[in-house]
């Protein structure tokens, strides 16, 4: 053994990336595949959760044409009204941590199942004539109650469309073109779906990869914290303030420029994980606590469902490309007023660039359906095994 | 090694033009090693953000991809490599993080495990002692020197690949990872493991 392998050996090792991120950066890749080349750019800031797009239409005006799991979830578009009337700050979040608390926990199942959408925007078209693009890809996880059992997340890449009605007319305007840059070997007709701008249209699914794997350990998709199974979130604190000692714990020994911006962190992947209500409670208890948490309000999210939308980490703005553009963004989750569940993330411009508004959505995922389920997952035929997290 | 995967009927195409590099194969081929290498040199949460665009700037600068020149992977890790130096002081505080934390956290699984013998206790404090070494030894090497030697460690990277990532001759790859190495085993010091194997 040799100084080289030591170092391999000795290192902390590092988790693999959750599903979800793996979403994500499959989502930037394709939207950039799409654009056409961005004129040369010195200094790209990468930043923690960023997309590579952008929307100039506002939340409300993306309506998917997604079908799969829509108002499947608890908080659909039917469902109670929004117990959030006036969003004041941190108070709101306060106020969801104590409806989140006093709702049963959910009896597990065998399996934790989250269907998810994850949208990426990019922009097309010269000039004046430009207008958004919308793709999407959807998620189908199951985590494993008794890790004994495989994990399996399925991720299916779907056709683009013009995003809201103004981007279909500007996209006609210019003939339809159904690619922009050269002929891709991923998309044989193109990036933007046939049926585009037609009524019930639905784009196609273009390419399929999934995994299938045991981890004994029992490892959660969300290491934002720490590497936890659901053992450890039955024992994690249910008191805000013991749970905030519990994220300093967890990331003693790291290194980002502010240590707060781990603890949000750490609040945002519980919420993320199957956490009980009462944990629950106690995250968003931390999270209102944290100077850089901003309540934006309440929007309509891309599958119409009421949410609370909490910019995390206000201080700290990223820069992105979109197309042709470079645009500073944030990154937000979506709570369910309600239950106080995440039901999406997304990434909003946080200040007119290039075009592009402040408050434009570039990037989403929403959650289109979680919780568990008796039902197990199966091997699925004509999709190719690969790394989805 | 993986040879760059190209794609030859999208190649034939354009004519003479340089064969088309097919990104959704790279991608599955090598975003979760990229992950990795990120992560262990910051953290997770930096890395799915720097993962990611390390492959947009691939797909954004594939026209000067030169096959010729060395494989896909290395090109990645060059990449990666890149980007990670905008996080220079960060990753440097990781590594003095680590340094102080190392020993007392592995220390500090005593009695927590049912194995808590006396022996297994020693081995875990010693391998505590040299990873606290090792990673204050990276953090006082010099950026250029922390590159070579973690594109070896941690990418599992041969001379002429790191060459490659880092567009630096071979000769440079061999001089400043013989310095990290000295470097390295200056720091491990009286607890040095590796001294059995210097005779072989």
């Amino acid at each position: 053994m040799d100084e080289i392998n030591l170092l391999a050996s000795s290192l902390p090792d590092a988790p693999p990336p959750s599903p979800a991120a793996v979403a994500r950066a499959r989502a930037r890749l394709a939207a950039a595949e799409t654009a056409r080349p961005v004129r040369h750019r010195s200094r790209l800031r990468p930043r923690p959760w960023v997309w590579t797009a952008a929307t100039a239409a506002a939340t409300a005006a993306v309506i998917l044409a997604v079908t799969a799991g829509v108002g499947a979830g608890g908080g659909s578009a039917d469902g109670p009204a929004t117990a959030v009337s006036a969003p004041d700050g941190r108070q709101a979040l306060l106020d969801i941590a104590a409806r989140a608390e006093a709702l049963p926990a959910e009896t597990p199942g065998a399996y934790w199942r989250r269907r998810s959408v994850t949208g990426s925007f990019t922009r097309w078209g010269d000039g004046s004539a430009r207008y958004m693009v919308l793709l999407t890809t959807e998620l189908d996880s199951w985590t494993p109650r008794d890790p004994r059992d495989p994990a399996f997340t399925r991720l299916d890449r779907m056709e683009g469309r013009p995003s809201a009605p103004e981007d279909v007319a500007a996209w006609r305007e210019q003939g339809a073109p159904r690619r922009q840059g050269p002929k891709d070997a991923l998309w044989p007709g193109g990036p933007i779906a046939e049926c585009a701008g037609e009524p019930g249209c639905t784009p196609k699914p273009v390419g399929c990869t999934y995994s299938w794997q045991v981890d004994p350990k029992g490892i959660l998709y969300d290491r934002r914290m720490a590497e936890l199974t659901f053992a450890d979130l039955e024992a994690l604190p249910r008191d805000a303030g013991t749970l905030l000692e519990r994220f300093k714990a967890a990331r003693r020994g790291d290194q980002s420029p502010s240590q707060e911006q781990n603890w949000s962190f750490s609040a945002v992947s519980l919420l993320n994980l199957p956490s009980p209500p009462d944990l629950r409670a106690a995250a968003l208890r931390v999270l209102a606590g944290l100077p850089g948490t901003r309540v934006v309000g309440e929007i309509t999210d891309p599958l119409g469902r009421p949410g609370v939308a909490v910019r995390i980490n206000a201080g700290e703005t990223g820069e992105t490309g979109m197309g042709d553009a470079m645009v500073p963004v944030d990154y937000q989750i979506i709570l369910d007023p309600v239950t106080g569940e995440m039901t999406g993330e997304r990434s909003t411009v946080v200040r007119d660039a290039e075009g592009v508004a402040a408050g434009t959505v570039i990037g989403y995922a929403a959650y289109t359906e979680q919780g568990w389920t008796g039902e197990r997952p199966e091997r699925p035929e004509g999709c190719k095994e690969g790394s989805v997290g | 090694m993986i040879a760059p995967r190209l794609d030859p009927e999208a190649g034939s195409e354009t004519g003479g033009s340089p064969p088309v590099l097919d990104f959704d194969r790279i991608f599955d081929d090598h975003f979760t090693e990229i992950h990795r290498y990120v992560a262990r040199r910051l953290d997770v949460h930096t890395a799915d953000d720097l993962a990611a665009e390390t492959f947009l700037r691939a797909f954004r600068d594939r026209h000067r991809f030169d096959a010729a020149r060395g494989e896909i992977r290395p090109w990645l890790y060059g990449i990666a490599t890149n980007l990670l130096a905008k996080h220079r002081r960060s990753e440097i505080r990781r590594w003095k993080a680590l340094a102080r934390t190392a020993v007392r956290d592995t220390a500090g699984h005593h009695g927590g495990h049912a194995d808590g013998h006396e022996d297994a206790v020693t081995a875990r404090v010693a391998a505590g002692r040299v990873t606290g070494r090792l990673a204050g030894a990276l953090a006082g090497l010099a950026e250029r020197d922390r590159n070579v030697v973690l594109l070896v460690a941690l990418g599992g990277l041969s001379h002429a690949e790191v060459a490659a990532a880092l567009d630096i001759p071979y000769g440079t790859v061999a001089s400043r990872l013989s310095r990290a190495r000295r470097r390295l085993r200056e720091a491990l010091g009286d607890i040095d493991p590796l001294k059995e194997d210097h005779d072989g």
